[in-house]
């Protein structure tokens, strides 16, 4: 075999003495290989050790590899360095793999740092390449703090150590868990649904969704498992209007405003406020897990729309729609359901004795969550405050919509002697 | 508990009166309360084998008549079932690990030889490129189980957080050491044409990943440092619990869904006509992995004839595998089917 002139000057430079070039072209050895050998930079004596296989047994399928994994088009040379919680993403992900461009260009599954090689490019079914669509500052971070803080529901909670609580209080904190436990089902369905849509590029934001993706079915299971240990029953279903936000999402954006912020502020605060309402030491230590939980979901979804805001086209126009329709339908569920505030009523109540006093507590609890909720879309420079749908606010005012079902009724009683005219 | 009596406007408090079990109780086990303990009487499936409604409330919970329909779920148990979806969450919940503090990334030497290195690069490119997709893969599908039988959406939840830590891992190792990130190839793109989650399973889990699997089971004969042992030992763990469902689900439809053998066998028919034919589908086949896998077993290019032999063992090891999940689940009779290739290799 002759070696192309250009890969015999590739093993000149690679200091091969002549003797072996010349040993080289009288083998059966390729030239593809000979050149990714000399390319490599590998010592003389371990290419002639590679050599005297060629020799011994050319038609040996070890013999014709064509050496490929010795080359790469790719950034080489740089060491990574864990910090003090360990190897993370982010201290791999430095210089070329750092960089996460405005729009992914690849349609395929190459992994952000690497080419595909030639004549092997099959594009995939992914339909977000734009960053602005997902990027989120500090989500890598999201994704590793999330399992570093993991946890689990058989294992971490002292199920037999649990308070036994009055009939009441126990069957309302089983409702609020089959609440919860329910939009965990759906929370979880709908990341899942988009995650194949997610070009490869924006891989961090796979990785964190991933960990929502699990976080939500720990949900799921820890609030059925609570339910369930306390009277054998779950309760009774959300109507499921909220689902219709996240379901009803056209784009990644809009799931992310009316789930991971619009939903995901309101079950922080009701969650951070367990302190207040669990009727048991067991019971605060579980939501506030949860709450460690929804927190991450949060800030991502608060951090991408900052994001989104600085760089999406028309991003004001967009976030308006997307925070109405998010709003409307969290407002529609609130409203339409008397599952949740009835069930936090009574454990703010601390049983049927003094329900007035747990429907003032219900209203301050509204009250901070519309707060909450205002205050850290402020946080990422989003003025809500004079658009937040007005049913968010009614129900700060008044938690168990009274005023509205007595126009109703009243409206109802109204209708009945124009019938009769 | 009935309904009160309350004068507080705005209140019902009918749900209050909700039927409960009496009988229920609560077995806490060495593992904790697990999902099986909870698993009975009005909260377990007893005989449902179709799920009841269409909207998006969990088994056992009373639903609210106005609800929306969702169309997107499968409505039969055969379709999404598995034996082991409670069991397997539970022990995938305790066998988390992190990619960051779980590897003993300090031995990697920096100093190894650049084959070596190289090798290992191009092997995690690879797999950093393919753990995604099964990752993709089951999302897509959790959505179409039907909350009667969530345990498999469960279960499927935490695969995708396993292949995501997957896909995590062997980045990080590829990018640690200076050896950066090879040319990527075809990769797995091409399973998302999957269109039934009892395919998903046949292809993705019993065939698919199961491959993967035997040769992480054979890390040690790959790796170079603790670091490496660690993380395909760690990433097998994940992998087999991947499997053990796939097994179960596929099994569970031959037994329940009889009729659907032969379509199940023509998925396989394909999948493993695809190996055979084009070795890009296959680690162990694949030209460029099957290199590095071949530098990597044998210590070096110098002794790439030796990693050639080792390689054999492990596709060998592979299909032997792999027949032996199709035995468990009832399809042993396939042998004759395989494409010459594998069957030849089939001793057991």
């Amino acid at each position: 075999m002759q070696l192309k002139p250009g890969t015999k000057i590739q093993a000149k430079v690679a200091r091969w003495p002549d003797e072996l070039i010349a040993r080289v072209e009288q083998s059966a050895a390729r030239d593809d290989q000979v050149a990714n050998l000399a390319a490599s930079g590998m010592a003389v004596e371990r290419v002639e050790k590679w050599l005297e296989i060629v020799e011994r047994e050319p038609e040996s399928p070890a013999a014709q590899f064509p050496l490929v994994v010795l080359r790469t088009s790719s950034e080489r040379g740089r060491r990574a360095q864990p910090s003090a919680d360990g190897l993370r993403l982010g201290d791999v992900d430095q210089g070329s793999y750092g960089v996460v461009p405005e729009e992914w260009a690849l349609r395929n599954d190459t992994p952000r740092g690497s080419k595909p090689m030639r004549g092997a490019y099959m594009p995939g079914s992914y339909s977000v390449y734009e960053k602005a669509e997902v990027w989120a500052d500090g989500v890598a971070d999201l994704y590793e703090d999330a399992i570093r803080d993991r946890w689990g529901p058989a294992f971490d909670l002292p199920w037999d150590e649990r308070e036994t609580l009055a009939d009441e209080l126990e069957r309302a904190t089983g409702q609020l868990c089959a609440i919860y436990s329910n939009h965990g089902l759906i929370e979880q369905k709908i990341i899942s649904r988009w995650l194949e849509r997610i070009s490869y590029g924006f891989h961090e934001v796979k990785l964190f969704l991933a960990t929502q993706v699990f976080d939500a079915g720990r949900k799921v299971e820890v609030l059925r498992k609570r339910s369930l240990a306390g009277d054998g029953a779950v309760g009774k279903a959300p109507i499921g209007d909220v689902y219709r936000g996240w379901y009803g999402a056209l784009s990644f954006t809009e799931l992310i405003t009316a789930l991971n912020v619009v939903y995901k502020s309101y079950e922080l605060t009701a969650f951070e406020a367990a302190a207040e309402w669990a009727a048991s030491d067991f019971d605060r230590d579980l939501f506030q897990r949860l709450a460690g939980d929804s927190q991450r979901h949060l800030e991502y979804g608060l951090k991408h729309l900052e994001w989104y805001g600085r760089y999406a086209e028309r991003a004001d126009e967009a976030l308006n729609a997307f925070f109405a329709r998010g709003e409307g339908h969290l407002a529609s569920e609130l409203a339409f359901s008397n599952l949740e505030r009835e069930a936090l009523t009574v454990l703010f109540a601390g049983g049927l004795e003094r329900l007035d006093g747990g429907v003032e507590k219900l209203k301050g609890l509204r009250q901070r969550q519309l707060e909450d909720y205002l205050g850290r879309l402020a946080s990422v420079g989003i003025d809500r405050a004079p658009k937040v749908t007005g049913v968010l606010r009614g129900l700060a005012a008044d938690p168990l919509l009274v005023a509205q079902q007595q126009a109703a009724e009243q409206a109802a009683a109204d209708r009945v002697p124009q019938r009769s005219s | 508990m009935a309904a009160p009596n309350v004068d507080t406007p705005g209140l019902d408090l009918s749900w209050l009166n909700i039927e409960k079990d009496d009988q229920f109780e609560i077995e806490i086990s060495r593992k904790g309360l697990t999902l099986e303990a909870i698993h009975q009487r009005m909260a377990g499936l007893e005989d449902r084998e179709q799920a009841d409604g269409r909207s998006f409330t969990a088994r056992s919970i009373e639903p609210d008549p106005r609800s929306a329909a969702h169309t997107r779920q499968y409505r039969d148990k055969s379709d999404v079932w598995s034996e082991s979806a409670m069991l397997l969450y539970e022990e995938a919940l305790q066998r988390q690990w992190s990619s960051a503090r779980d590897v003993p990334w300090e031995t990697v030497d920096a100093d190894q030889p650049d084959d070596i290195e190289r090798a290992m690069c191009t092997l995690c490119t690879f797999l950093t490129q393919v753990e995604f997709i099964a990752g993709d893969l089951p999302g897509r599908f959790l959505e179409t189980v039907h909350p009667d039988f969530f345990e498999s959406q469960l279960f499927l939840g935490t695969q995708l957080m396993d292949e995501a830590r997957h896909l995590d891992v062997f980045r990080k190792r590829a990018l640690l050491n200076g050896g950066g990130l090879s040319e990527s190839g075809f990769g797995a793109a091409g399973l998302l044409a999957i269109d039934d989650f009892t395919e998903m399973t046949a292809v993705l889990h019993l065939l698919l990943e199961g491959l993967v699997q035997s040769l992480f089971r054979m890390g040690e004969l790959i790796s170079h440092n603790d670091a490496e042992k660690r993380m395909f030992r760690l990433s097998a763990q994940d992998e087999s619990r991947h499997l053990a469902f796939g097994l179960t689900h596929t099994k569970y439809t031959v037994e329940t869904q009889p009729w659907r053998r032969e379509e199940l066998h023509h998925y396989l028919d394909v999948q493993e006509a695809l190996i055979s034919q084009n070795q890009q589908a296959s680690l162990t086949t694949h030209p460029i992995t099957g290199e590095a896998l071949a530098i990597l077993s044998g210590g070096g290019l110098e002794h790439i004839d030796e990693g050639y032999q080792m390689l054999l063992l492990m596709r060998k090891k592979q299909v032997n595998e792999y027949y032996h999940r199709l035995k468990v689940v009832g399809l042993g009779d396939r042998l004759d089917r395989m494409p010459a290739e594998m069957r030849e290799l089939v001793t057991v």
